[in-house]
């Protein structure tokens, strides 16, 4: 294209009264090797368009998201409230150990009642305290 | 319409829209989820849209709406969409500041466009539609869309000078 002939046409694409077919004009002009330098100061801005308009949506369109996202959560809450039911039916039992000789059942039951009732006197020296607090209230009410 | 007629129909126009979004929201993030956003919002609007006569319009038109929604937010809430992927920013003042060449700057030119002339611009000049589908698009007057653009392609040219005569800034 001829540089008289680009300019007329720069000109008028600055009116906003270009067609398409001669903006495809500029724009090819513009992309070629063979740019006068009178009007090379364009030439950034048609590489831009042309560059821009590559771009691509690479992201996966899902269209009835709401319905499907809804049954997951659905499905995945039957599962959780089944898992914890079958955790609680198989997972832990009842079987805390019992003795089917009474003799030894006896011997145990004492060995434990021993063992909390060794435990039970412990700590009431603490309560001598509690006297002395008595005995000093009772001065002062004389 | 099942959903294999309806990406049939849309599927064409994805690229479009997202550039568009792209356009307007200046981040990768924010346009995928704005063409996310208004597919489904035309997925529910499925059984209308069959009597539209371009459904594709309807598409690019109500990305444009939910696009300068997203625009109002922003600057209510003064809340910035959260992106990452500087290498592609406009608005972002970083990379406002920092231009690596003379296609960044032509995009740095553009950013600072009203955003109506930015979305006759891309329309136009990007994606080189007709001036009867840009109105349909944008919903205003084929003359209304000439003016724009003038403006917008003459500001542009302005600004392109400035830099050829005294390099980049």
């Amino acid at each position: 294209m001829e540089l008289h002939k680009v300019k007329e046409l720069l000109a008028k694409y600055e009116e906003g009264n270009t067609s398409l077919t001669e903006e495809k004009m500029l724009r090819s002009y513009f992309l070629s090797d063979h740019i006068a330098p009178e009007v090379s100061s364009y030439q950034p801005l048609f590489s831009f368009y042309d560059r821009e308009g590559t771009q691509r949506y690479e992201a996966k369109i899902t269209v009835n998201r709401s319905s499907y996202v809804k049954w997951i959560g659905i499905a995945a809450s039957i599962i959780v409230i089944l898992s914890l039911f079958l955790l609680n039916e198989f997972g832990t039992t009842n079987d805390l150990g019992t003795y089917e000789d009474p003799e030894i059942a006896l011997k145990k039951t004492k060995e434990v009642l021993h063992l909390v009732g060794s435990f039970m006197n412990e700590g009431t020296e603490q309560l001598g305290y509690i006297k002395e607090i008595e005995h000093t209230g009772n001065q002062i009410l004389k | 319409m099942n959903q294999e007629a309806f990406l049939t129909l849309f599927t064409p126009v994805q690229d479009k829209m997202y550039r568009f979004a792209l356009r307007l929201l200046s981040s990768k993030e924010a346009a995928q989820d704005a063409v996310q956003e208004v597919m489904t919002k035309l997925w529910n609007k499925r059984e209308r849209i069959k009597g539209y006569t371009n459904p594709q319009a309807f598409a690019m038109t109500m990305t444009k709406n939910y696009c300068l929604d997203q625009l109002k937010l922003k600057q209510n809430n003064t809340m910035r969409i959260v992106h990452s992927n500087y290498e592609d920013q406009g608005r972002n003042p970083a990379a406002i500041a920092e231009v690596k060449d003379e296609l960044d700057f032509v995009r740095k030119i553009m950013d600072q466009l009203p955003e109506q002339q930015q979305m006759v611009l891309q329309l136009r000049d990007i994606e080189q539609q007709e001036f009867k589908e840009i109105a349909e698009v944008l919903e205003m007057s084929e003359t209304a869309i000439r003016v724009t653009l003038s403006r917008a392609r003459k500001k542009i040219r302005e600004e392109l000078l400035k830099v050829h005569r005294y390099g980049i800034a």
